[in-house]
């Protein structure tokens, strides 16, 4: 299901620029670009005049210019110059999708554009604090339904069989009897894991040596429709969370999902660092330690879809695990129901 | 746990009221008598039984149902929960 009543994330904030990006989103295609005064723009890319994508075009002064046959579009989408001729039809116009920047991101709406309101966009103001949190940030495009990335995510089960090289990197049964706190919010759920005196996966050792056994925490808030909000870390086994200092590990990771068809999506994600935070290789390593546990998802959910395309989701069974999943799944439901009533 | 005890579901749509014994699930007796309703996890935990309480106090024993779902929606799931109630009446 994709709720097209909702704020995606379109792109990170530097990825996009004057030269126009496509990027279809909720099964439309949209072209990104910014203005030469800098604002982030969001259109359909497809000419009113004979269809080509505006993707192809340039942007200059007045704005962005099909490079087919020159017809020049503004902002809002309306056709401000039409070569060779005086009169430009009212008509004239592609449609022009509400797009916000914030958190160092782009933020796009592609439903209705009068139930677009700003403030239903998640904060994430970690992106913003490079002295307490500098994070690195990236795209990955998944050939998976988003919902699939979101079930992954809200799944702790998975760690030990797809991950023992990198975040999981402890016997099942670790995941399996770590402590749970599962709760609805209005909007989404959180998910709370503790697993004390547990080995330290090996994502956290190549960060952060540690001694001996750790007790490992991590913390996820779903927010409907798409976005997992990430704390994990570790201490030395017996030490207090909130006042260990060094070996100490901690990482928040921001996850969006955004649907691009109904069997693909773009896994916009961040990681931050927060225990040695003037260290610019040490949030690197964060970096390509997460990365590497991402195209392990990747292979998997990738695989999933193709035989989900083949047999369905009806007769699949849910276990014990599932649960989070399935209030994540409802949570998105209603906000279905809530922005579309009359479907 | 404490033990279970037995109670009586009666189903709105045909009025037939049956006795769920304490060692029986209702979706058990509900298969029992013929009436085919659509489980697949058995404990709460994929929403595909969910149903609505008419009438009775619910014992919920489900993972998934928020407070409004329990509360407000007055839903159930009757793989794996039960009633406080002597008699509950649902939506079947």
């Amino acid at each position: 299901m994709i709720v097209n009543n909702a704020w995606y994330v379109a792109a990170w904030g530097d990825e996009i620029t004057e030269n126009p990006t496509p990027r279809r989103i909720c099964n439309e295609p949209v072209v990104l670009y910014r203005t030469l005064d800098g604002q982030a723009v969001a259109l359909q890319d497809s000419c009113c005049h004979r269809g080509a994508p505006l993707s192809l075009g340039t942007v200059i002064e007045k704005g962005i210019r099909c490079n087919y046959h020159g017809l020049i579009f503004g902002s809002d989408g309306a056709c401000v110059e039409v070569p060779n001729q005086d009169m430009i039809p009212k008509k004239a116009r592609v449609r022009n999708y509400p797009l916000v920047e914030k958190d160092q991101m782009l933020w796009i709406w592609i439903g209705d554009a009068e139930k677009a309101d700003e403030k239903m966009i998640p904060d994430y103001p970690f992106h913003n604090d490079a002295v307490n949190w500098p994070h690195i940030h990236d795209m990955m495009p998944v050939k998976c339904h988003y919902l699939m990335l979101v079930d992954n995510l809200l799944d702790a089960t998975h760690l030990a069989y797809v991950h023992p090289e990198s975040v999981g990197g402890s016997a099942p049964s670790v995941h399996m009897v770590a402590k749970n706190a599962l709760d609805a919010t209005d909007n989404g759920i959180t998910l709370s894991r503790e697993m004390s005196n547990a080995p330290p996966p090996p994502v956290y050792n190549n960060c952060v040596p540690f001694p001996g056994m750790i007790d490992r925490w991590q913390e996820f808030e779903f927010i409907a429709p798409s976005f997992v909000i990430q704390y994990s870390g570790g201490v030395q086994n017996g030490e207090d969370r909130k006042t260990a200092g060094a070996p100490r590990f901690d990482m928040r990771i921001w996850h969006a999902l955004t649907p691009e068809t109904d069997t693909s999506c773009f896994y916009f994600w961040s990681t931050s660092n927060g225990h040695e935070t003037d260290n610019p290789a040490a949030t690197k390593k964060i970096d390509s330690e997460i990365r590497k546990a991402l195209a392990e998802d990747k292979v998997m959910v990738e695989a999933q879809q193709l035989r989900i395309n083949e047999f369905g989701e009806e007769w699949l069974v849910d276990n014990k695990a599932d649960a989070p999943r399935v209030m994540a799944r409802r949570a998105v439901s209603r906000l279905q129901q809530k922005q579309n009533p009359e479907a | 746990m404490s033990e279970e005890r037995s109670f009586e579901v009666k189903l709105a749509k045909s009025g037939k009221v049956l006795t769920i014994p304490a060692d029986k699930s209702i979706v058990e007796i509900l298969y029992e008598n013929d009436i085919h309703h659509p489980i697949s996890c058995e404990q709460g935990i994929c929403a595909t039984c969910i149903v609505k309480v008419l009438e009775g106090e619910p014992d919920h024993r489900d993972s998934i149902l928020t407070n409004d779902e329990r509360n407000v929606n007055r839903e159930f799931t009757p793989c794996c929960s039960r009633a406080f109630s002597d008699l509950i009446v649902l939506d079947i």
